[in-house]
């Protein structure tokens, strides 16, 4: 698999404190870090990655351009149930349905680069504009989410790391598959009979104070949490049979000191990495089953109601607008990590 | 097992860390391993009650019993009954017809297509490698489930379009862990000798290619059937999946959440069905990734030894 094609390889002493597995073929900058730090190859890396997300952006809303158009009648599943075949006729002509589809794809290009998809049929107001508006609540539950994940899942991984196949172990490993496991909306509604039902600690559903946040935020991070606990567990593990931990503890240093002072440096980065990709998946994935559940009134219960309403044009920006968070976070992901990483090649 | 048994495989073992394990060895562990062999067996007994549910008299699962509503389990209805009083067990049972079959089905479709993907990416490399891996990454920047209520809104929810739905976002993982073994194995000395030999790029990829790729390809089917299952089911509680009178597990709750408070077992047992099976299928995966991958192993001096050979092997 690593193969060097051009013959280069990597000075060992270039190698830092992992040292144990250089990736042979990937060059590390020979630019000092103190004469500009970003080289031309990685900027032109970084904006090969931006025009790559744009067409990735562009072939989903196609993806969704094509299979609209290529059903029968979507201006049947516009409008309300027991339309006249006039009123069909007539939104068709609007929409320009009747053209060729080669003109509308023309149409459909043109109002994508102008960020113009229609109105929302049921508030009337530009349907990006709608979506937008449900973002920061929808934000706001990820971000407490990936909080209880970091704060609590992130350390049950370490500590699972240190003694593997311990009952330790077992038991965090168990939980975290288990989370990973159960469907969001059934753990929801569990945490719902217990907490709420049962205990009446916090509310059923809605939105309000910060304890409205609390059950969906605890149901999202047990997804989050647990491939997180995962991830740090053998991104850990990996660390603990390199030679440099072998060496600190022949020094004799404590086990905390060698987490904090080397391990956790060198396996934070894969941690990050899956914190954000997992966060970008849950916003267009899990939080929506979650928002359905709680009544969060955020962007993902925006296009489970925008499907019961039939309000095309808003889940057509729900699309984009989930489509350009995914690609916007995992670009930014990326180049953060080609950054600090130099060693790493996409 | 005698060697003579194994010879066949023996072969595919030069290329370290891709297929270091036999499958004798393999087994071995799943008798040792008591909780993955638990696993399995609860797989088996699900594929079992889905088959038995076509058999067993099971009318209670489909015909509403106004005066037997919401009846907490007993010894007549085990598992209770629902908000029309249908036995909550004979629906469980029912219901898992088509969660597997969606599970299975789509395995097979995206396993299929994106093993055929993978292998002409891997063994063919240049263009085919290009193209093929971009869209790849093109389709892993999808927004999944946002694309396929969008989808499934305008062909109307049914079966077909769910699989299908399903089929064409999965794909790429078996596209992707396919061509990375094949690209490992296809610089091996085996497969060059067998190049050298005569034998046809089919034979090759029949008896060389395909073999290296199984275990791998078995692993990540297991794994991916555990994530179908969860993804249909949160498509039929959102009213985007399997459509009533049908029945599926996520149906089950979804049709079931309003009695939450005053019936927790029309909720609470349907979900225990999802959790189960999803969480059975995924130690099974997991098992054997770390099985047939040493890199994955628990013990640090294992993995260290594996990535020094998989390096030496380069």
């Amino acid at each position: 698999m690593f193969v060097s094609t051009s013959g280069e390889t990597v000075v060992k002493s270039e190698l830092g404190p992992t040292g144990s597995a250089p990736t042979p073929g990937v060059v590390r900058s020979r630019t000092p870090r103190t004469r500009g730090w970003v080289d031309l190859a990685t900027v032109r890396w970084i904006l090969g990655r931006l025009v790559f997300g744009l067409a990735a952006v562009l072939i989903v809303m196609s993806a969704v351009f094509l299979v609209t158009r290529s059903t029968s009648d979507p201006a049947r599943r516009m409008l309300p149930l027991g339309s006249s075949q006039e009123q069909i006729d007539a939104l068709n002509a609007r929409l320009g349905l009747d053209d060729p589809l080669w003109m509308q794809y023309g149409q459909f290009l043109s109002d994508f680069f102008r960020l113009d998809f229609g109105r929302s049929i049921w508030e009337g107001r530009p349907a990006l504009d709608v979506v937008i508006d449900r973002l920061p609540v929808t934000f706001a539950l990820v971000g407490l989410a990936l909080i209880i994940s970091i704060v609590i899942f992130v350390p049950l991984g370490v500590v699972a790391s240190l003694r593997p196949g311990s009952l330790t172990d077992r038991l965090v490993t168990a939980l975290s598959l288990a989370g990973l496991s159960a469907p969001q909306f059934w753990l929801g509604a569990m945490l719902v009979l217990v907490f709420a039902v049962q205990l009446g600690w916090f509310p059923t559903s809605g939105s309000g104070s910060l304890l409205y946040a609390v059950l969906p935020a605890v149901t999202l991070a047990f997804t989050i949490g647990g491939r997180l606990a995962q991830v740090t567990r053998t991104s850990f593990l990996d660390q603990a049979g390199s030679p440099y931990v072998t060496m600190a503890r022949a020094k004799g240093f404590s086990t905390f000191y060698i987490l904090r002072k080397h391990v956790l440096r060198n396996a934070l980065l894969p941690i990050l990495t899956i914190a954000s990709w997992d966060t970008a998946r849950a916003i267009t994935g899990n939080a929506v089953v979650v928002e359905v559940v709680f009544a969060w009134p955020g962007f993902g219960r925006l296009i489970i109601e925008s499907v019961q309403r039939q309000d095309f044009p808003v889940i057509q920006a729900c699309v984009f607008v989930g489509a350009v968070l995914i690609v916007v976070i995992n670009t930014i992901t990326d180049v953060l990590n080609r950054l600090i990483e130099p060693r790493m090649e996409s | 097992m005698t060697d003579q048994a194994s010879a066949p495989k023996a072969r595919t073992a030069a290329v370290p860390g891709v297929r270091p394990r036999s499958w004798r060895r393999t087994l071995q562990r799943v008798w040792n391993d008591k909780i993955v062999l638990l696993a399995m067996l609860y797989l088996v007994l699900i594929v079992v009650a889905a088959l038995a549910s076509f058999v067993l008299p099971l009318e209670s699962a489909r015909t509403p019993a106004i005066d037997q509503r919401l009846l907490s389990p007993s010894l007549s209805h085990p598992l209770g009954t629902d908000g029309l009083g249908r036995d909550v067990l004979a629906r469980t049972l029912v219901g898992s017809r088509i969660s597997l079959l969606v599970g299975v089905a789509v395995v097979v479709i995206a396993g299929v297509f994106g093993t055929i993907m993978g292998v002409i990416a891997g063994y063919f490399g240049g263009m085919w490698d290009t193209v093929i891996m971009r869209i790849v990454e093109i389709q892993l920047a999808f927004p999944n489930l946002l694309l396929m209520v969008a989808v499934i809104y305008f062909f109307s929810a049914n079966i077909g379009v769910l699989i299908a739905t399903l089929s064409v976002v999965s794909w790429m993982i078996f596209a992707r862990v396919v061509r990375t073994t094949v690209m490992a194995v296809r610089s091996s000395l085996y497969v060059r000798a067998a190049h050298f030999a005569g034998c046809s790029r089919f034979s090759i990829i029949r008896h060389h290619l395909l073999p290296a790729v199984a275990p791998i390809l078995l692993t990540q089917a297991m794994l991916e059937f555990a994530a179908i299952i969860l993804a249909e089911s949160s498509l039929s509680f959102l009213g985007l999946g399997v459509q009533p009178p049908d029945a599926s597990w996520g149906l089950m709750i979804a049709e079931s959440r309003p009695y939450l408070e005053v019936a927790w077992w029309t909720v609470f047992f349907p979900g225990l069905a999802i959790v189960t099976t999803v969480l059975a299928a995924n130690l099974v995966g997991s098992a054997f990734r770390v099985w047939l991958d040493p890199r994955q192993d628990d013990d640090p001096r294992a993995r260290a030894e594996a990535a020094t050979q998989n390096d030496a092997a380069h």
